[in-house]
């Protein structure tokens, strides 16, 4: 015998689809996707991921070093940093998608993240 | 009560989908410094199998560390290092690669030469500072000597023995491609199917990437480090480059840099830098010194399974069985 209530009502339909969306969204998606317009700054033991936007300067603080960046126009360098050849500041601004700043007596690596064409460079 | 009972349901499946996802094959990143170098890794594998203590990255870390410690003199891991001082009672891994030094020194007709260290003290293109100026023509024809490793070298099964006149043996031309070698194997090993690992510059491509296409691996155009000269999609293979570029000095408008030719005691002249393509990361890395100084392509077609790109000035290029760059 019927009572005439439906199992669902059209706001539980709406929760569960959400639900089953969320579920097949987690399946399909890749769990580390680069984001665009930004830049990861590896240091020893530690790894930040800044946005490429507003202009600014930016002071990473890491065990055993400094350095200060400055970003313009989406891009970044190096700005101030005490290693003892200097090379990270006369690299310049960083280029394309496949540049890198790299100041090795520090160990950091500054590259940009998104819309890289490459996998790797050989050099 | 059914309503209650479909959520669960639903729940259920959302912690089953969260969980799953990590055994989920992804691309897996990793930047970190090793052999005095910045690594960039990425292996297509589920989260679970690449994070953690006995994770992948952790493995290819430790086996990197391992590796730097055979490389280097004591516990220093500086590249500078990166030599067999201890040629009398070399580490077992040594022995392959003595002997592949041993067989590319021959082939090539000693222009691969791993006992160049003395040239390159004299040069000033070792070690932490570098010389504005070439030495005085005397000074290289006084280290001459030390240099040869036909003649400084006698090469053993166990390994080798050096004649104590002051030679070392530096294995550097052919370190990463050593440390791609095991690498790739440990990954193998691992079922990692695809992936890239990058050791400054020397790159190991394993499979391809989940999108179908293989893995894009540019290669730096010497005459503009910021731009790439071609852009190549590459399976299963490593692929190494020499160049002028990477350390030297310029002097009343001419380049010297650290790729010499042991014959001469000179910088290599004629190309700016050599790219090989080969089935194996020892090979890809001393045959990319090795062409730069023979200055041919081909010069060693006969003896390994290889393609090379040499880059001249003005763009000019040296060929053997290039790929076509990708449309």
């Amino acid at each position: 015998m019927s009572t005439g209530r439906p199992l669902l009502t059209r706001a539980d339909a709406v929760v569960l689809g959400l639900m089953l969306a969320l579920v097949v969204g987690l399946w399909l998606s890749p769990a580390d996707e680069a984001g665009s317009g930004r830049v990861r700054v590896v240091a020893p033991g530690q790894q930040w991921v800044l946005p490429a936007y507003p202009d600014r300067r930016v002071v990473i603080e890491f065990a055993g070093g400094h350095v200060l960046l400055e970003f313009a126009r989406g891009s970044v360098r190096v700005a101030e940093s005490y290693c003892p050849r200097r090379v990270c500041l006369e690299h310049g601004w960083l280029g394309g998608v496949d540049d890198a700043i790299i100041c090795v007596p520090q160990q950091v690596v500054i590259t940009r993240q998104g819309g890289r064409n490459c996998d790797a460079v050989t050099r | 009560m059914k309503r209650v009972y479909i959520a669960g349901l639903f729940a259920a499946a959302l912690l089953l989908a969260v969980a799953l996802n990590r055994r989920q094959p992804t691309i897996n990143h990793a930047t970190f410094f090793a052999f005095d170098t910045v690594v960039n890794v990425q292996a297509v594998c589920p989260v679970d199998d690449w994070e953690g203590d006995n994770g992948l990255l952790a493995e290819t870390k430790n086996d990197l560390r391992a590796q730097e410690l055979m490389f280097t003199r004591g516990a220093r891991a500086d590249a500078e290092d990166i030599m067999a001082s201890a040629c009398l009672s070399p580490p077992a891994a040594w022995i392959e690669l003595l002997h592949f030094c041993d067989k590319l020194h021959r082939d090539s007709g000693g222009a691969f030469d791993p006992t160049v260290i003395p040239l390159l003290d004299v040069w000033g293109l070792w070690g932490d500072s570098l010389a504005t100026r070439p030495p005085a023509p005397g000074a290289i024809a006084a280290v001459l000597p030390r240099v040869g490793w036909s003649r400084q070298v006698r090469l053993l099964p166990e390994g080798c023995l050096t004649p104590d006149t002051g030679s070392e043996v530096f294995l550097g031309a052919v370190a990463e491609g050593y440390a791609l070698d095991r690498l790739v194997e440990l990954w193998r090993k691992r079922r990692v199917t695809a992936g890239v690992i990058d050791i400054g510059g020397d790159v190991a491509v394993i499979g391809e990437h989940p999108d179908g296409r293989g893995w894009r691996v540019g290669v730096q155009d010497p005459a503009a480090p910021d731009r790439l000269y071609t852009e190549l999609e590459l399976r299963d293979c490593f692929i190494s480059t020499s160049g002028d570029y990477e350390r030297g000095f310029t002097f009343e408008g001419v380049r010297y840099h650290h790729i010499l030719d042991p014959r001469t005691g000179w910088p290599a002249r004629g190309w700016h830098s050599a790219t090989v393509i080969a089935r194996r990361g020892i090979v890809a890395d001393g045959l990319a010194t090795t062409l730069m100084v023979m200055g041919k392509a081909d010069a060693l077609r006969e003896q390994y399974a290889y393609q090379a790109l040499l880059i001249g000035a003005g763009g000019r290029t040296g060929k053997w069985r290039w790929p076509e760059a990708r449309p």
